[in-house]
């Protein structure tokens, strides 16, 4: 991918989002949320996640809605960011409102499709490109959600799927990109691969632990923590990866 | 605007700073070798539960077609690339979910 623009290598994310933006807006316009109101959220609030979450809780018939809780809850659930955040704002150059406008529309989508080479134009291009599909799709929901069939309705409900997949994928090749990378010393290429893919299984089983045991809302920190100590401690590893 | 609307705005822009705005200014004080494992590790560490977390909510949610769609996903990325092998998976896992 790396020859690719960037609009080219987000496009293709951008497209599998749009659904899901399209179900937010759709179920936002049923709550009785105007297109302004949507729009505001799609670009001041951008949390897929956190999002659909606030939208469960404000509905009209929750009459007792304890925001602190809320806000806790929608920041447990985004508490990943952080890390992502610190790592992937090492390359962004530029004055502090450019910094904190393509922090604050860091998504897993671009986070996941910016490479190391890229800088801050090319993580522009694509953080700026995820912001306008999902503003645009969420915004086009809300604007159609009384116009849709309910047999439309239904099947878009159950449509998280596709971004799951998307993110799963984009996961892959990253962790692919790391177990294919040659040792430091570049001489022990065999034993330190083996290496890595022992640490990434010791990972997986380790993130699979604690949304066992914390809860898929609470694991984040704790899971990563404790992978990034794995991988510092069985993976062996000095050179750049994605997001280096 | 409803007020329900504003206040959420306000309340996930506030998680936005948080959790997104203020980590991207936190100076980096950190030896050589530990600024280089944020830059290069902690990457693959958030990519592996981002993928077991994207996973898990899947299955848990409907078993029999999350797991049969995502490994339909799989064997297909390679030969179809992202977007083709997405829009065939999802269409099994919707065919799937209604049977």
């Amino acid at each position: 991918m790396p020859d690719k623009t960037p609009f080219a290598r987000i496009l293709p994310v951008v497209l599998a989002l749009t659904p899901i933006g399209f179900l937010f807006g759709v179920l936002a316009g049923q709550a009785d949320w105007s297109a302004w109101g949507v729009l505001a959220m799609a670009l001041l609030g951008f949390t897929g996640s956190g999002q659909f979450t606030y939208l469960g809780f404000a509905h009209p018939d929750n009459a007792q809605m304890e925001y602190l809780a809320v806000f806790l809850i929608i920041l447990g659930i985004n508490l990943r960011y952080i890390p992502m955040s610190m790592s992937a704002s090492t390359r962004i150059k530029g004055g502090a409102f450019i910094k904190a406008a393509l922090a604050h529309w860091l998504a897993d989508e671009s986070y996941a499709t910016e490479r190391a080479p890229d800088d801050t134009r090319r993580r522009a291009v694509i953080r700026l490109s995820v912001v306008a599909f999902w503003t645009l799709s969420t915004v086009c929901g809300a604007l159609l959600s009384g116009a849709l069939p309910p047999a439309v309705q239904s099947l878009l409900s159950g449509m998280t799927f596709p971004i799951s997949a998307i993110l799963i994928l984009l996961s892959i090749d990253n962790i692919l990109a790391y177990l294919k990378r040659r040792g430091f010393e570049g001489g022990f290429k065999y034993r330190l691969h083996r290496q890595k893919l022992f640490a990434t299984a010791a990972c997986i089983a380790a993130s699979l632990l604690c949304i066992t045991v914390i809860g898929a809302k609470y694991f984040w920190l704790p899971a990563i923590a404790l992978c990034y100590f794995i991988l510092i401690r069985l993976g062996g590893d000095r050179e750049e990866t994605a997001h280096g | 605007m409803d007020e329900r609307v504003i206040i959420g705005v306000a309340l996930l822009f506030g998680v936005s700073v948080i959790v997104r705005i203020l980590p991207a200014f936190v100076p980096f004080n950190f030896s050589a070798r530990t600024q280089s494992n944020i830059k290069n590790i902690l990457p693959v560490a958030i990519f592996v539960n981002l993928m077991v977390y994207c996973a898990t909510q899947e299955i848990v949610q409907d078993a029999v077609p999350a797991v049969t769609a995502l490994a339909v996903l799989l064997a297909l990325f390679k030969p179809l690339g992202l977007l083709l092998s997405i829009i065939a998976a999802t269409a099994l896992y919707v065919l799937l979910a209604q049977v």
